[in-house]
This record gives structure tokens, sequence and C-alpha cells, in this order.
């Protein structure tokens, strides 16, 4: 029973990281390009609030993230000095990210429609044993 | 009265905050600028999150809600993984890791040659400039006490009978001393004799030797000659000899054309 407990868990704590492959990313540039030019903590801060706090992630992997989304030229950044504050790293998303957020929002939608097409065709009324 | 050497909360505080930033910054590889800024980056975000949990719960102690805060945040270890540049490892299927794994021994081992190629390059440059520095300092030198062969003649008949040579060479201006090696080796106990004599420009004879097979089998001689400048001779003959003869001349000193890389060492 350990054994099996311990299996679930591990299926769960994969089927989550794959399922959240990519999909921070994603979430991080529809916030920035919905919020405009803000930092970090802000950032993850809206996140948190919007999903309810459901989705879990350790906040320090959010910034190589934004790192790599700046590398891929979606975002740019400055930085602000706050008042009487540390200065921050402000990101705003540029014509490229638009469009590459355009297109993982399609791709996004098109990826659970067929997910809902899959458990509806197949019926989702429980596993059967 | 004496200070209370305790720390209080703030300070406490701050201690685990400056803690954990510098683990996560140990563990960093990135480029100092990218580093400093990353550190800021984080930095802020911390505080920022303090201060607006302590804002929430204030009748929490400051030093509990950092912890929180550092736990929300993520152990140093997946941060500076987070920061490879495949991004973090956290997001990515388990079969990636190993895909991670090669190219990050890929790259470790491309940066291995990368740099050795480097050392290499330097020490070479490094050896060309010495040696072209060596070269310099001690051509003279070198062309000075170099040998340089200037007659060479090497014989094996039986008999030698009818054979008579009387051959030139020069001796240059720069010669210090003419050096002479003569060998012979005898086959058999004929009568033969081997005879040289080398002679300057001006007709001194400064050799003069008659071999015996019989008296002289391996006989070898190697002698120093004065340096008298212009063509010498070398007159060899036989009568009815077994065997072998050779015999080299050298000018200790480089002729005034040769290179240093000519000499006979």
């Amino acid at each position: 029973m350990v054994d099996d407990e311990k299996a679930l868990a591990k299926f769960r704590d994969k089927m989550d990281r794959e399922l959240k492959s990519g999909l921070v990313s994603l979430i991080l540039l529809h916030v920035i390009h919905r919020r405009g030019p803000d930092y970090g903590y802000n950032l993850l801060r809206t996140i948190q609030e919007a999903s309810g706090k459901r989705l879990a992630f350790k906040e320090g992997t959010a910034y190589p993230l934004l790192q790599n989304l700046e590398r891929m030229n979606l975002v740019t950044s400055f930085w602000s000095g706050g008042a009487g504050g540390p200065p921050r790293k402000y990101y705003q998303i540029t014509e490229l990210g638009r469009t590459a957020l355009e297109q993982a929002l399609g791709d996004w939608s098109d990826l659970i429609d067929s997910v809902q097409n899959i458990l509806h065709n197949l019926g989702n009324g429980g596993v059967p044993k | 009265m004496t200070e209370d050497p305790t720390p209080n909360r703030s300070d406490t505080t701050e201690m685990i905050v400056d803690e954990y930033l510098a683990r996560v910054e140990k563990r960093l590889r990135l480029r100092e600028a990218d580093r400093a800024a990353a550190m800021t980056e984080i930095r802020a975000h911390i505080e920022d999150k303090i201060r607006d949990e302590q804002e929430r719960s204030p009748a929490r102690h400051r030093a509990d809600i950092a912890r929180d805060v550092i736990d929300d945040f993520g152990s140093p270890q997946d941060i500076a993984v987070a920061y490879t540049p495949e991004g973090p490892v956290l997001h990515l299927p388990s079969g990636d890791h190993v895909i991670r794994l090669g190219r990050a021994v890929g790259r470790g081992t491309a940066r291995f040659f990368k740099i050795a190629a480097i050392v290499l390059g330097v020490l070479l440059v490094t050896a060309i400039g010495l040696g072209a520095f060596a070269y310099a300092e001690f051509k003279p030198i070198i062309a000075a006490n170099a040998p340089y062969e200037v007659f060479h003649y090497r014989e094996s008949c039986n008999p030698c009978d009818g054979i008579s040579l009387n051959e030139p060479f020069p001796v240059h201006s720069r010669a210090r001393e003419v050096r002479l090696e003569v060998s012979s080796h005898a086959t058999g106990n004929g009568s033969g004799t081997f005879s040289v004599d080398v002679i300057d420009s001006n007709g001194t004879v400064h050799y003069s030797r008659t071999y015996h097979d019989l008296d002289d089998n391996n006989a070898s001689v190697d002698t120093t000659l004065p340096a008298v400048p212009g063509t010498w001779r070398a007159v060899i003959s036989y009568s009815g000899y077994h065997g072998h003869a050779h015999i080299e001349v050298w000018t200790i000193g480089l002729p005034p054309d040769a290179g240093i890389w000519e000499a006979g060492w």
C-alpha cells in the first residue's frame, strides 16, 4: 500500500510538472501583456491571486523564465528605482511577444479542445475498473 | 549596564535573508553582471513579499515570515538549475534530464577544449617569441663555435689499388680551427697501405700519415689543425690496401653565408 501511495504521488508530481511545462511562460507573457510594464514580484502576485493560489510553483524558478522571454525578444526590460526601495526590473511585452502570445493562446485553446473532445467522446463518468 | 548581544528580530530576519541570498548567489553560474542583476531582482522580490506578508499578518514574527517567503521562493539549487540555458528543470519532463545532462557535458567538454586551445596558442606564441629571441641573442656565439663539414670522403675496396685522389676543400675566413678525422678498417692481413696528406692553400702539409693494415687495423685519429683560409687539398693514395677509409674535415665556425641550422652537431 505504501508503494502504491508513492507511485500515485510520483505520477501526480510528474503530471503536474509536465502540465506546467511551458505553461508558466505563457501565463507570464499574458500577464505582462495585460498589466503593462511591471516587475517580477507584482507579476507573480497577480498570477497567484488570479489563480486563487492554485497554480503552485516555486517563485524563484519564474525569474529565469522571464530571462528566457527576454532572450527570445518576447519582452524587454528596464530598471527603475522604487521610492526608498531597491531598484526593480520592469518587463514589458514586445511586438514579437504579442504575436507569440496570440499564437500560443491559440495553441492552448486547441489543446484544451482536443483534450475535452477525448474526454467527452470516450465518456468522463469515471475510470472503468 | 552591558549591551544585550542577542540580535533583535529585525536583525535575525536580515541575517536569514542575507544567508539565503548568499547561498543562491554562490550557486548561480552566470556572468558577473547577469548574476548581480539577478540577485538584485531576487532580493527585491523577497523583501517586497516579506513586507506584504507582514502587513497582512502583523502579529507574526518577521523572521518566521522570512522563512516562509524563502521556502516559497525555492531552494538555491532549484533556482541555480532554473538559470541554466535550457531553463527550469522543474518544468521539464524527466526524460529531458538526460538530454540536459548530455548538453551540459558537451558544453563542458567544448569549454575545456576551447580553454586548452587558448592555452596552447599562448604557449606556442611564447615559445616562438623565446625562440626568436634566443636565435637573435645566441646566433653569433653559435656561428663562432659550431662545427661545419667542409670535406667528406668514404671508400671501401678490396683491394684499392689504382685509386689516387687529390681533393680540394674550402677553409673559410671565419673558421677558428680545422678538425680532421680519419678512420680505417683493414680486412685481412694483406700488405697494403693507405696514406693521407692534408695540405693548406700555401702548400704547407699539416697532416701526413700512412696506415699499414697490419699495424693500424681499426686506426682512428681526431686532430686539430690551424685555420688557414683558402683552398686546402686532401691527397689520398692506396697500395694493395684492403678495407675501408673514412676522412672528414670540419671547420669550427660557420661560413658567413651559412645559417646556424647548417651546423653539424
